[in-house]
């Protein structure tokens, strides 16, 4: 699984301020074409108000973690697909993001604490490298 | 108003040879870390603390501790406590309600808001256990 760090999330995370992955999320599988910062901004309907991203922005954070058993990753359908999701703009609300180019199924999360082994990854125009890595207490640098 | 209940912050914990740590799961789904803050047979030192990895089969139990409440009569999470109150989390399914609420979208599709731990009705601690 996956999800943009907002900016003025990544120091908490860092630090150990914020131990939970909450909100939307992405598998990995069905975010592979999404390989630049732009291509994720768009793809992962990224423009909601107060988001501290563009189109433009050049560098992103990922977060990265594998699902486990016990999580519960709920499809956030809308009530025109018999569900009672609803969301401020950009939400589609049918089990995709918004995105007409790209098709990419959306997941939520209520706040779960972060998986032992998750890594962020730095994503920019050359590509992705790992950034930190993730013991179940502590985030280190990546090597 | 629940004030003999003190509010935790989300995570496992595990009791494992007699002792209770706090865990985390991962990378699979059958392998747990346990820490410690003092050093353990079979433990290996990191900054601070003790971790050990484990296999799921080899814990006696293991639970998700979490506390939860309702604000403004809407389910909430618990994330943290600090001086200015409760640091709550919304779980319900409308971010038009959480937003009118007065929670905000700190990451997206996360509604968030810390509010005077006195506005938070229901408090409990739940223990769900982990099969």
């Amino acid at each position: 699984m996956q999800k943009v760090v907002p900016p003025r999330l990544l120091v908490p995370y860092l630090s150990g301020k914020r131990t939970v992955i909450s909100g939307y999320v992405y598998r990995v599988q069905d975010c592979v074409r999404l390989t630049t910062p732009r291509a994720l901004f768009l793809g992962l309907d990224l423009s909601f108000e107060g988001s501290e991203l563009s189109a433009h922005v050049p560098e992103l954070y990922l977060m990265r973690w594998y699902a486990r058993d016990v999580d519960t990753y709920a499809v956030p359908y809308g009530p025109h697909m018999g569900g009672d999701w609803s969301d401020a703009p950009p939400f589609a609300g049918n089990g995709f993001t918004t995105s007409r180019e790209h098709v990419v199924p959306q997941f939520h999360t209520t706040p779960m604490p972060i998986p032992a082994g998750a890594e962020i990854v730095h994503v920019s125009g050359a590509g992705e490298r790992p950034f930190a890595a993730y013991d179940g207490l502590t985030w280190r640098p990546s090597s | 108003m629940s004030d003999e209940i003190v509010p935790v912050a989300s995570g496992f914990v595990a009791r494992h040879r007699g002792r209770t740590h706090p865990a985390a799961i991962g990378p699979d789904s059958d392998e747990v870390v346990l820490f410690s803050e003092e050093e353990l047979d079979g433990f290996e030192a990191a900054s601070g603390y003790w971790r050990r990895t484990v296999d799921r089969s080899e814990l006696e139990w293991l639970v998700l501790v979490r506390t939860v409440g309702a604000f403004g009569g809407e389910p909430c999470v618990v994330l943290d406590e600090d001086d200015d109150g409760l640091h709550i989390a919304y779980t319900g399914h409308s971010g038009m309600k959480a937003e009118a609420l007065g929670y905000w979208m700190v990451d997206h599709g996360a509604y968030e808001v810390v509010v005077p731990r006195e506005e938070v009705f229901s408090i409990r601690v739940e223990r769900l256990p982990v099969g």
